[in-house]
């Protein structure tokens, strides 16, 4: 009987082993986040859109958790002593939700343009917080910073090749009517029938402006603008 | 002591053993393979003949030697002499010689053939046929100099209407065919001919510039501008080197200062001019923009910029190019010397408000945006009496001879400087029988040493012609057809409305092949 003790108690050991297991899900809390960080602030430029006044900026929310199959409230709120922005540049949705059957959600700031912005950037500060039903997630993510100006500057596309074959010299003034008369404002990345493309469109535009008596000028009143390109 | 004895007994022994081999000396007769050349190249309807030369190093004995032709691990030929016909296009084939004595021992050498497209050079010719665009290609063998005639290349598959021009375009050893018409342009792959790209699609969009059609074009390497039938020029510059549909054309009419600019014709000139000239018919003055081969750094904002054309002291009599009053531009054409750039030479007839035609020539060269005459001459025209506003006009690439038809007659003016002054002899060199509607050159440089190049000649029954118009044909007219008769069509290519010699690729755009 001895010797059958030790194989029969492995046999029960191995019975005991073999149980099913069940998977478990996620069942706990529900979080709520920005997808961005706090440390990466995002920034935007009316200088892109000449004609716009208003631009709804998005901005993402994430879930840490379960879907559901209902609409789950979150709240967002302006940081006041974070917020350089007036309350006349922008405005918040009244409501916030995770849709049903969503991981994220995408809501809109208003951002308004105003003179004052063209000489100089503003800043908008949003917290996430809470329901009963989502928590806040991430600290480093409850945090979102939104740089916005009209004011113009020197795009870094403008290199020295831009200068020399296309568009010439930098200025202010001369970007911000190349946004006017062509609607782009980033060449970046474009090839080089674009770029050649959008410098004549430009280019014909200041010589339409000179034949019918309004040459255009840089902001010295004296300087004649122009492009480097000379071949069309 | 009784093993060292043993060992010792054993090696004595072995030293005694006999060489029973069989050792059979003989002299080897080594054999040097010459006469293969390194590269030959021909078309696919051609043969290329290799006639290996052999030296033995003992020519007393030269019995008992096989000779083996391979291509590709396959056998080909166990002749000395191989007569090699290609049976598909291919860069580099490698052809293997082995040479093998009675003794087995073989000696190689290898040469390589290019064997390019049938249709890599030659003549395409444009027509209307029963209300279609027909397109013929007359391939010129590398081997023979003769014409293979492709005719009719669409018939199945219809290209369009309204036939009006041709073009070429090259890069490298790459071509294509552009053909305008007026039911849509488009262009042919250079090596197949067939379909390669619309020209609507070569401007963004997809489509011509609003209310517009493209009526003729050149393509310039570094400039490619097309023309409109409202006048305007539209261009695209090539960014970069080596490639085709680089970039789109602009679908903007390309900028001329002077007011009431519009452009009547493109006139051709070979791409080292580094110019695209044009003839303005609105102010009646030729007009020319930059065009190098291809935009560095230091030029990418000149590409297509309007040159000014500074006449210098040219003589009284002399029409001004920046404004020909009343004088009619009826033919113009460029011819180079060898190896020139940024030179261009052109050949004009005017016609005269008396209704006189005159022979204007002069040079042009340029630096930057500026290009000045020199070489001022203008006379009477040799062939007044018998030219009209309806005449074909043709120049020999080296500007040395112009040739014209009325009616059938094909004329030459030869243009030799005697005692510094230039001079015009005027003779016929063949009458076709029938009326000559178009000429055409074989657009390339002169090789020195033949002195010409073929001649293409369209006749008013849809026949096309090809006549050597070398030196020593033209210098006896008598039997300048019989001598320079290259190739002779059957009359029934339509109504031949443009005639285009393929160059197969930019490298023998700039090469002194003549053809």
């Amino acid at each position: 009987m001895k010797r059958y003790l030790l194989p029969i108690a492995a046999l029960l050991l191995a019975i005991a082993a073999c149980q099913r297991d069940h998977i478990t899900v996620y069942d706990a809390d529900n979080y709520v986040h920005f997808a961005r960080r706090f440390v990466d602030s995002s920034s935007f430029s009316f200088v892109s859109y000449p004609t716009d006044n208003e631009y709804n900026y998005p901005v993402v929310v994430s879930l840490i958790g379960k879907a559901a199959n209902r609409d789950r409230a979150y709240n967002v709120d302006v940081i006041d002593n974070y917020t350089t922005a007036p309350a006349a540049n922008y405005a918040l949705p009244a409501t916030f939700a995770i849709k049903a059957n969503a991981v994220a959600d995408t809501f809109y700031v208003k951002l308004v343009k105003t003179p004052d912005l063209q000489s100089g950037s503003i800043r908008l500060a949003l917290r996430v917080s809470g329901s009963d039903e989502l928590l806040v997630g991430e600290t480093e993510r409850t945090v979102f910073v939104l740089w916005y100006t009209d004011r113009i500057t020197r795009p870094s596309w403008w290199d020295s090749t831009m200068e020399s074959a296309f568009l010439g010299r930098y200025s202010d003034s001369k970007y911000r009517l190349f946004i006017q008369v062509t609607g782009v404002g980033d060449m970046t990345g474009m090839e080089y029938y674009d770029k050649r493309y959008y410098t004549l469109i430009f280019k014909n535009w200041l010589r339409e402006q000179a034949a019918a008596g309004h040459t255009v000028y840089e902001d010295d009143n004296f300087t004649v603008m122009s492009v480097a390109l000379i071949g069309g | 002591m009784k093993n060292i004895a043993c060992i010792l007994a054993a090696c004595l022994a072995a030293g005694c053993y006999e060489d029973k081999g069989h050792y059979d000396y003989v002299e080897i007769n080594e054999v040097t393979i010459g006469g293969l050349p390194s590269q030959t190249t021909i078309t696919l309807v051609d043969t290329a003949r290799f006639f290996p030369e052999l030296t033995f190093a003992n020519p007393a004995d030269t019995a008992g030697f096989t000779f083996l032709w391979r291509e590709n691990s396959h056998d080909i030929s166990t002749e000395l002499n191989l007569a090699y016909v290609p049976t598909y296009i291919n860069n580099n084939i490698t052809l293997e010689l082995y040479v093998k004595d009675r003794h087995g021992i073989a000696y190689r050498a290898t040469t390589s053939v290019r064997v390019d497209s049938p249709y890599k050079y030659g003549f395409a010719l444009l027509a209307e046929k029963e209300g279609k665009t027909a397109f013929h290609f007359l391939g010129r063998s590398n081997e023979t100099g003769r014409y293979t005639p492709y005719l009719d290349m669409f018939a199945a598959d219809p290209l369009g209407a309204g036939p009006l021009a041709l073009a070429t375009s090259t890069v490298n050893s790459l071509d294509e065919i552009i053909i305008f018409q007026q039911s849509g342009s488009l262009s042919l792959n250079g090596q197949n001919l067939e379909r390669a790209v619309l020209l609507s699609d070569e401007f963004s969009g997809g489509a011509y510039p609003a209310g517009v059609n493209i009526i003729s074009g050149y393509y310039n390497m570094g400039v490619d501008a097309l023309l409109g039938d409202d006048g305007n020029l539209y261009v695209r510059v090539n960014p970069v080197s080596g490639v085709l549909h680089a970039t789109y054309f602009m679908n903007m009419p390309h900028y001329f200062a002077r007011p009431g600019t519009r452009v009547g014709r493109i006139i051709p000139t070979h791409p080292y001019t580094f110019s695209l000239w044009t003839h303005d018919e609105g102010n009646n003055r030729l007009l020319a923009i930059t065009s190098e081969t291809y935009p560095g750094n230091n030029n990418i904002a000149t590409m297509g910029a309007e040159l000014t054309i500074n006449e210098g002291a040219a003589p009284a009599g002399f029409t001004s190019v920046n404004n020909m009053g009343a004088d009619r531009l009826v033919y113009a054409a460029d011819h180079r010397a060898l190896n020139t750039q940024n030179i261009t030479n052109l050949r004009n007839i005017l016609k005269k408000t008396d209704g006189s035609y005159e022979v204007q020539s002069f040079t042009v060269s340029r630096s930057g945006l500026n290009l000045t005459m020199s070489a001022w001459i203008q006379q009477p025209f040799a062939g007044n009496g018998l030219v009209t506003d309806n005449t074909p006009y043709a120049l020999r690439s080296d500007g040395k001879y112009i040739f014209f038809a009325v009616g059938g007659k094909l004329y030459s003016v030869e243009f030799r400087v005697i005692n510094g002054i230039e001079q015009q002899f005027l003779q016929e060199v063949h009458d076709f029988g029938t009326d000559i509607t178009l000429l055409t050159r074989a657009d390339n440089s002169i090789d020195p040493d033949v002195g010409g190049e073929a001649l293409g000649v369209a006749l008013a029954t849809g026949k096309f012609c090809i006549i050597m118009v070398t030196d020593p044909v033209l210098l006896d007219p008598t039997n300048a057809w019989q001598n320079g008769k290259v190739f002779e069509s059957a009359a029934n290519l339509g109504r031949i409305v443009s005639v285009l010699w393929k160059y197969g690729g930019s490298n023998s755009r700039f090469t002194n092949d003549s053809w």
